[in-house]
């Protein structure tokens, strides 16, 4: 009985690679759909940790520039800063528990660098944004000159990357974010302070004009235990001049309110196309039900019974689903895998595969559910066929 | 084993739902005793299909009752009458009853392996089957490369594999040459002279010399004349 199963779909190859191929499908969309949405959800949270701060003060000149929703999606906010005393003024606010400042500097396309890049440097004694991503690195904290790079730069852990004519070691690697973050550079504040020093020597960054100590491109602020974090925000929009402060929720929710509605969107599609491919799938079993009465009238007239008949119809339906399900699932972890850049860009969302945790209850879901969902399609058909008239054969001349 | 039927009868519509019926089969008592080869013979569309499936267990009739080995076909579930049919009924349909997906080989085996019979011994007695019937050479051809007459061997070996203790043949040589007709109907007879029970139903001439029981069918009703 069981190597019938086998011999009927070697039997037929194209007729059992159609149906495989549907039940493809129907995982793919199942673990696809499911990968997409728990990837940005994963994005969502990532970005969520990685902002760690509640409030982030910039210079209002960069605030009215940058759309502040996707600011963390680019990675930097460009060529604006604050100086010192600006900052100073931030760190009197009542309420703070934590502070840092980061500074932003790109590297340019030309001979002295060696790829385009965002730099962000980083105060590693009080940072809290940063640091907590460390996915791989040397021991030790990260000493002047080096660098850490997000998961996306081509760069391998102990190698160097040229920025305005300073050789920078890379000393460790981030874990993903799902964001722009991941394509940036990041380094202490002598560090990015002696890069921009050797940018104003080369004459790449005119505008910045005066003492690089004092340039500080954003201030990443944590508020105490049970202050109110508008407070903070607007007290700071109040009483510090030429900066804007924005509670970074704010910004997450700004995402997390879209990421919504292409979930509601992915989700629609997905619960539509899985239907009507396995519609498609019902119709195949029927329609190859209908060419197939004549072999199962003669296993009938050969004394199998009903049951068995059925039960064949079922075994092979498993069969095709198991097989289509691995292979939707595994197709659909490459795609959605070698296509994540795209559809981050696509959606403008942030966009991180989930932990491998996740990843396997997806696979065993969709495989779950293609289990049944092929059988089941399979089930008018093996109805049909196990009353077949054996008639059929038994007649004819 | 003896075969039984009593006041059996078949109706069909002319067209699905219509009140407008015709007998297939008249009310019939039958006995097929075993040891015998019981020749069932008549025009095309006189019943002799309708009726073999109803003795074979195929085909439930409008009244009556089918007895096999004093057990009652038709009161048994279809789980135990599909096991009984397996093991001790074979039907040798009329029609082309192969898997197209397996050899000549492996659809000789098909009620075998329906049936679960793994018996090493069958082996030689397929061997010994296609030999007998002049296929030895077709063991590995698949249905579709092989001729109706060819098929029909292989059905017939297939029939007799599993040495059923009744052998129900609809039409057996109908697409075989003279010298094969009488290698099937002489295999048969003695197939039946071994004790079993073999209904052959044919409209072939030859086959009443081999007769042992000669039952004729017109329009759904049987008689029997004596053997010529
Ligand atoms: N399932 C069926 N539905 C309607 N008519 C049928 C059916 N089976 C057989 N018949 C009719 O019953 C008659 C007897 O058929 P059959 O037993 O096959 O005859 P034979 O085998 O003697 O040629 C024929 O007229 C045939 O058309
Ligand atoms: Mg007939």
């Amino acid at each position: 009985m069981r190597d019938l199963v086998f011999r009927n779909l070697r039997g037929r190859p194209g007729k059992t690679g159609a149906l495989v191929l549907l039940v493809t499908f129907l995982s793919l969309t199942l673990c696809g759909g499911g990968l997409v949405l728990s990837s940005l959800r994963a994005g969502l949270n990532s970005l969520e940790n990685r902002l760690g701060a509640d409030v982030i003060v910039m210079p209002s000149k960069a605030a009215l520039k940058t759309d502040l929703d996707t600011l963390f999606l680019q990675g930097t906010i460009g060529p604006y800063y604050m100086n010192m005393s600006t900052v100073n003024k931030i760190g009197r606010t009542e309420g703070i528990g934590r502070m840092t400042t980061q500074v932003f500097l790109s590297s340019m396309r030309a001979s002295c660098c060696s790829i385009p890049i965002q730099v962000i440097g980083f105060d590693p004694e009080t940072d809290f944004t940063v640091q907590s991503w460390l996915a791989q690195s040397r021991q030790g904290t990260l000493k002047d000159g080096e660098l850490l790079v997000g998961t996306k730069v081509n760069v391998n852990v102990g190698e160097s990357i040229k920025l305005y004519n300073v050789s920078c070691p890379v000393a460790g690697r981030l874990a993903p974010t799902g964001t722009g973050l991941d394509t940036a550079v990041y380094c202490n504040l002598n560090t990015i302070r002696s890069l921009m020093a050797a940018a104003g020597a080369l004459g790449g960054y005119s505008y910045i004009n005066g003492d690089p100590a004092e340039t500080i491109s954003a201030v990443y602020i944590k508020a105490a235990d049970g202050v109110n974090v508008d407070d903070i925000v607007n007290s700071i929009n109040i009483h510090v001049r030429k900066v804007q402060a924005v509670r970074t929720r704010s910004m997450v929710t700004g995402v997390a309110d879209s990421l919504g509605g292409v979930s509601r969107t992915v989700t629609v599609l997905m619960v539509v196309i899985w239907l009507l491919i396995w519609v498609i799938l019902l119709v195949a079993f029927a329609l190859l039900a209908g060419e197939r009465k004549r072999e199962f009238a003669a296993l009938r007239v050969c004394g199998m019974s009903r049951a068995r008949l059925s039960g064949l119809v079922f075994a092979e339906a498993f069969c095709v689903s198991a097989a289509g399900a691995v292979l939707g699932i595994l197709l659909s972890l490459v795609l959605v895998r070698s296509f994540s850049s795209l559809i981050e860009g696509a959606l403008g969302l942030p966009f991180l595969l989930p932990s491998s945790g996740t990843v396997a209850a997806l696979a065993t879901v969709s495989m779950l559910v293609c289990l049944l969902a092929g059988p089941i399609a399979s089930a008018v058909s093996a109805r049909k066929l196990s009353r077949v008239d054996t008639g059929l054969i038994l007649r004819e001349g | 084993m003896d075969l039984k039927a009593q006041n059996i009868s078949k109706r069909f519509y002319r067209k699905a739902g219509e009140s407008n019926y015709f007998y297939a089969v008249r009310e019939t008592d039958l006995e097929l005793p075993s040891g015998a080869l019981s020749v069932l013979m008549g025009r095309s569309g006189s019943g002799k299909t309708t009726l073999l499936s109803m003795l074979s267990g195929l085909l439930s009739p409008d009244t009556g009752t089918v007895t096999a080995d004093g057990r009652d076909l038709y009161s048994m579930d279809d789980r135990k009458l599909s096991a009984f049919r397996a093991a001790r009924i074979s039907v040798m349909p009329q029609g082309r009853a192969v898997l197209d997906t397996l050899s000549a080989w492996e659809n000789v085996f098909l009620n075998a392996r329906i049936a679960g019979v793994r018996d090493e011994s069958l082996v030689p007695r397929a061997l010994e089957l296609m030999e007998r019937f002049g296929i030895p050479d077709l063991k590995e051809a698949l249905p579709k490369e092989l001729s109706g007459g060819e098929l029909r061997r292989v059905m017939l070996c297939r029939s007799l594999l599993l040495s059923p203790e009744v052998l129900m043949c609809d039409e057996p040589t109908g697409d075989l040459d003279d010298q094969n007709t009488a290698l099937v109907l002489d295999s048969l007879r003695d197939y039946a002279h071994q004790g079993h029970t073999v209904l052959l139903v044919t409209h072939e001439a030859d086959a009443v010399s081999y007769a042992d029981r000669l039952l004729q069918m017109d329009a759904g009703r049987i008689s029997t004349p004596d053997p010529v």
